[in-house]
């Protein structure tokens, strides 16, 4: 590894003055995404800027209407959270398929998220939940919604120097099941993920690994959602459509082809168990 | 009936290792080490024009650039084997050519491993690339480029032809029994590059000792052959050179290997300072790896079933360089062929060189891809036979007292020994197996339909326990003040628990108990000669020699005894490290024993350094009966049930000998279902890190069931066999007969991905 200067800020507004204070700097949290490219040589940073000292928020918060996660909270608490597994269980069931314990020690899911690989375990959780990411530039914050952040692979909707603070999930009585294809059981980047999350008779529909970003397919949800009464041949039609949307790449971890027959095949067996009928 | 032997002893370096305090290479401090890096050939086949390291060499804190202008061109071969090595010398410490990518170029030795990688982007390499042959089809097409043209390799079979090695051997009259057979079977696959992937990868340090000797601390199986390979490689003589084998975090094959310690040597012997090399993971995928074959089996047989004719066709792929290309390729045939007894065999082998990484010894060593072949083709003529494949066979395998006379013909890469069966517990292993998966029960494919389908998969093998005739294994056994045990010996513990288990045989032989023997092994300096861990041999070879030595002991020791207690030596019995007279009850301990010894009268040091070979090489023998289910929709197989059951003989430690079938299966289940080598057009291996070259953990192991089927072999030690290999043959055709029985495909290629089960399913 080449050598870089560390810096531990003790407030936000000191982490994104440092860090736009030149062209190659980079934020660590876990450093489970960054120390692995960095010892490949792959990014070389002049500065690493510490947001463990920053003051972000970290934890998970209950709120009256709506639950607050940290950015520096990790995906073992976020895997092990009472409150977490009752209330977004498939968001805990996602934060522990991600790595392994020791990874899942360290990461954090502001890491997972402004990481932005298209196999962001965590990613689609968040956008099928309509969750909303709050944002600072060490001045002003803003909110994004969860399915407008991610741009394309490593790329967000963050600004320069801008930092992903807390992550806001509304309280509310929807359903949700994540599903994780990998080579082997742990320890295994995903072929495919997804999220498939009913509320009030609504679905929302969201593959990741098969695009350049986690991808929610609106024409799906809208044939599941305008339809009276949801059986086997409308839920086949549906998982037709979404293996239209996707584009996925052919790889390592599985050819583009077969990605789309495991999409098809869990989509289908997915919606099937969230509308009652069997697939 | 045993006191020691054949319990579960606790394992006398498990203590040190779980506390982290057992020392492995990397665990001692050396005072300006410095840190050797290679720099590899980005091409798969080409000429090396010409190389200047000048401005490496000027770096600030290079210390030595090493390459084939400024080191000895010796040819020998890495493959680790006993004196004359039976694989071809066609490899150097460095050659003006290269023949993989990968393949060393040149070494840079610097101060830190930082300073050694910048360095190597300094030297200048001017190729000339050249044709490669990337994959078995084309290494002997006419015209294709010869990768071992250099004129002084020797031990090639036919270089022209890319050959390493052949072999064509006959018994009785295949075509004619073949052609009289009711039912023939011919069936071909081809198996994959595969890495032992030992969680510690290839390690050394070397350095000079005060009187100026290279001391060479490394991770091995062979700390003997490592200092017989080096002394001929650094042209030094092997009383100048100390091997020692510290604890090591696993090797299964790969450390038989001798072909890092030269360079660390090399570096020390220029510099005068301690060397270190340390490959990384991706350097580890291409260090050695598991020959991939393409297998032919025809079978011929009446309609009773009987076995009239087995034909076994091989070609070996062993990459650039013929380390073990012959044997891995003969034992293919041996270890494979002898288990059915038919009267006509026939087994044609060849090995070719590929400008791919180079092949090696890996556990299972050529059965593995044989029994992928010829269990599935067992299979495939049951079901013409419209017979059971459980019964046949039953009626085929070998028995107790019989031969074959495949034994006599093919042995490690010449002919071999004459050898009957004088334990097996095969037959009752298959018996608990169909019972244990309700094997009546079982429905062909055709009745089987739903997205799920259950599947059911049997197959039988046999290994070996060392190499007759030319394994030799010794041992030396003092005793001390106190009545305990130095027990030194060459053989090699890679994490196998062979410590322990010599330590249990010596402690039987010599009426004691485990915790009385101090075990100090593999240090070429200190213990006496030992070939090394391979060929399933240290329970069995190395066991032996213990044997042989503690009963030496125990026989000085009731010679002093006789004369301590003033009776004869057969009034002495020994028991639980005490001679008591018979004819009045009087008793000595093995400590009065020892000082008596020592100090008091006629006094010598009791001990003995034994050695053993063996005329024959006793099977262990498995069957594995397994249960999956398939998804239709993905291609995925689950194992519901895996029942392995192994006669090792007797089990010295039954623990141990569980952890290594268990650990041999899951090897064995991540070869056939997830391991492979992705290469791209020119040769260079894709995928060579745990991200992308994916082996079992323990989440993906279910439904394991093993059991040791205890048997007594006359020729090992308290009647042991070897355990270690066997395990790993069974997962490929066990499984793939499982996959036809659910869905009705076979499997030709590996590993048996679900992408590969949905496309055979669609053809
Ligand atoms: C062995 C192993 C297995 C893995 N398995 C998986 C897996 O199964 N699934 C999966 O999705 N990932 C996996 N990963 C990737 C990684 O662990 C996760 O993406 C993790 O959540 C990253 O979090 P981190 O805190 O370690 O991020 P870091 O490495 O610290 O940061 C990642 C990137 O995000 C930026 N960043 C971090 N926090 C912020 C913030 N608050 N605001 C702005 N930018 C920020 C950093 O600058 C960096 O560019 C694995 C990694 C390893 C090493």
């Amino acid at each position: 590894m080449e050598n870089f200067e560390f810096i531990s800020p003790i407030t936000i507004k000191g982490a994104v003055s440092q860090y736009k204070k030149g062209a190659n700097n980079y934020y660590l949290a876990g450093g489970t995404d960054l120390i692995v490219l960095m010892r490949e040589g792959i990014l070389v940073p002049e500065k690493i800027i510490d947001l463990k000292t920053a003051g972000l928020p970290s934890g998970i918060k209950k709120l009256k209407t709506e639950i607050r996660i940290g950015a520096l909270a990790t995906l073992s608490e976020i895997e092990h959270s009472s409150f977490i597994r009752k209330e977004i269980p498939f968001l805990a069931e996602a934060a522990g398929k991600l790595g392994s314990p020791l990874t899942r020690n360290r990461a954090t899911i502001g890491g997972n998220l402004c990481n932005a690989s298209p196999a962001a375990d965590t990613a689609t959780p968040l956008i099928a939940v309509g969750a909303k990411f709050i944002l600072s530039d060490g001045k002003k914050e803003r909110r994004v919604k969860a399915e407008e952040f991610f741009k394309g692979v490593k790329q967000t909707v963050l600004k320069k120097g801008e930092l992903l603070k807390e992550i806001v999930i509304p309280r509310s009585a929807g359903k949700g099941i994540f599903y994780k294809k990998s080579r082997i059981k742990l320890v295994d980047l995903a072929t495919v993920n997804m999220t498939v999350y009913r509320e009030k008779k609504k679905y929302r529909i969201v593959i990741g690994a098969c695009h350049i970003t986690p991808l929610r397919i609106r024409a799906a949800e809208e044939k599941l959602n305008k339809a009276k009464k949801i059986d086997l041949a409308l839920i086949n039609e549906t998982a037709e459509i979404v293996v239209k949307t996707i584009k996925p790449i052919s790889d390592m971890r599985g050819s583009a082809e077969y990605r789309k027959q495991l999409v098809e095949t869990h989509v289908a067996r997915l919606i099937g168990e969230l509308a009652g009928v069997e697939v | 009936m045993f006191k020691e032997v054949n319990h579960s002893r606790l394992k006398v370096d498990g203590l040190s290792l779980a506390a982290g305090k057992a020392l492995f290479v990397d665990d001692m401090d050396f005072r300006e080490l410095l840190i050797v890096k290679f720099m590899k050939s980005p091409h798969a086949h080409a000429e090396i024009l010409s190389i200047d390291t000048s401005a490496a060499e000027a770096f600030p804190g290079v210390h030595a650039v090493i390459h084939h202008g400024n080191t000895p061109r010796i040819p020998h071969t890495t493959a680790g084997q006993g004196h004359p090595e039976p694989s071809p010398y066609d490899t150097y410490m460095f050659d003006k050519k290269v023949r993989y990518v990968g393949d060393p170029v040149a070494a840079v030795a610097a101060d830190t491993a930082e300073i050694a990688l910048e360095a190597i982007k300094l030297i200048k390499v001017e190729y000339k690339e050249l044709e490669a042959v990337l994959s078995i089809a084309d290494a002997s097409k006419p015209g294709v480029p010869v990768i071992h043209d250099e004129e002084d390799s020797f031990g090639i079979y036919d270089r022209e032809k890319n050959l390493a090695g052949h072999v064509d051997v006959k018994v009785g009259d295949v075509e004619k029994a073949l052609a009289d057979s009711e039912f023939t079977v011919e069936y071909e696959i081809e198996t994959h590059y595969s890495q032992h992937t030992p969680i510690e990868p290839h390690i050394c340090i070397s350095y000079l000792e005060e009187k100026g000797r290279l001391v060479i601390r490394t991770s091995t199986q062979v700390p003997f052959h490592v200092r017989r390979i080096c002394a001929k490689v650094l042209e030094m003589p092997e009383k100048n050179i100390r091997v020692v084998k510290p604890r090591i975090g696993g090797g299964f094959g790969t450390k038989q290997e001798v072909y890092l310690e030269y360079y660390a040597g090399m570096i020390t012997k220029l510099t005068g300072r301690p060397a270190k090399i340390e490959l990384t993971r991706e350097e580890e995928f291409i260090s050695r790896t598991r020959h991939p074959m393409a297998v032919k089996v025809k079978l011929g047989a009446n309609g009773d079933g009987m076995l009239n004719a087995v034909e076994m066709d091989v070609i070996s792929n062993t990459g650039a360089y013929g380390s073990h290309a012959l044997t891995v390729m003969f034992n293919a045939g041996s270890k494979c062929l002898p288990l059915y007894g038919a009267k006509n065999v026939r087994f044609n082998g060849s090995t070719v060189y590929t400008n791919l990484p180079v092949a090696g010894a890996y556990r299972g060593y050529g059965a593995t891809q044989g029994y992928a072949c010829l269990e599935q083709a067992m299979d495939i003529l049951a079901e013409k036979l419209k017979m059971c494949p459980v019964q046949l066979r039953k009626i085929n395998h070998i028995k107790k007292d019989e031969t074959s006379p495949i034994f006599a013909a093919l042995g490690e890469g010449k002919e071999g020994v004459p050898q009957f069966i004088k334990s097996t517990a095969l037959s009752e292993i298959i018996e608990w197996g169909e019972e244990g998966l309700n094997w009546s029960d079982t429905k062909p494919h055709t009745e089987k339909t739903g997205r799920i389908r259950r599947g059911k998969g049997m197959a039988i093998f046999m290994q070996g326990s060392g190499i007759p005739l030319v394994d030799m294994a010794s041992a030396s056994i003092k005793i001390n003040d106190d009545g305990s045990f130095n027990l030194n010996v060459g053989a090699t513990d890679l994490g196998t628990g062979s410590d322990t288990v010599l330590s249990q045989i010596a402690a039987e032989a010599l009426e004691t108990t485990t915790d009385n023997i101090i075990i100090y092994s593999s240090d070429t300096d200190m213990t006496p000669f030992d070939v090394g861990a391979y060929a399933s041999s240290t329970t069995y070879i190395s066991g032996g020699a213990v044997k042989v030595t503690g009963e030496e002991v125990l026989k000085q020791i009731r010679m002093v005894a006789a004369d301590m207690l003033k009776c004869s030596r057969e009034e002495i019995e020994l028991k639980n490290s005490i001679a008591t007279s018979k004819k009045d009850g009087k008793t000595k301990t093995y400590g009065d024993i020892a000082k008596y010894a020592l100090y008091i009268n006629n006094q010598f040091q009791i001990g003995y350094i034994g050695s053993h070979i063996s005329p024959v090489s006793p099977p262990p023998f498995m069957g594995v009966f397994t249960e999956i289910e398939v998804d239709t929709w993905t291609g995925k197989i689950e194992i519901i049930k895996y029942m392995c059951g192994v006669d090792c003989g007797t089990a010295i430690n039954p623990k141990l000998a569980e952890g290594q079938v268990e650990g041999a299966v899951v090897n064995g289940l991540s070869y056939a279902l997830t391991e492979g080598y992705l290469f791209n057009k020119k040769g260079k291996m894709m995928n060579g890190s745990f991200q992308d070259y994916k082996i079992y953990n323990i989440e993906d192991v279910q439904g394991l069931e093993i059991k040791l089927f205890s048997t007594f072999e006359p020729s090992g030690p308290f009647g042991a066999k070897s355990v270690s290999e066997i395990g790993i043959n069974g997962p490929i055709p066990a499984i793939a007969n499982a996959l036809y029985n659910a869905v009705g495909v076979r499997a030709v290629r590996f590993p048996m991905k679900p992408e590969y089960i949905l496309e055979l399913m669609e053809k």
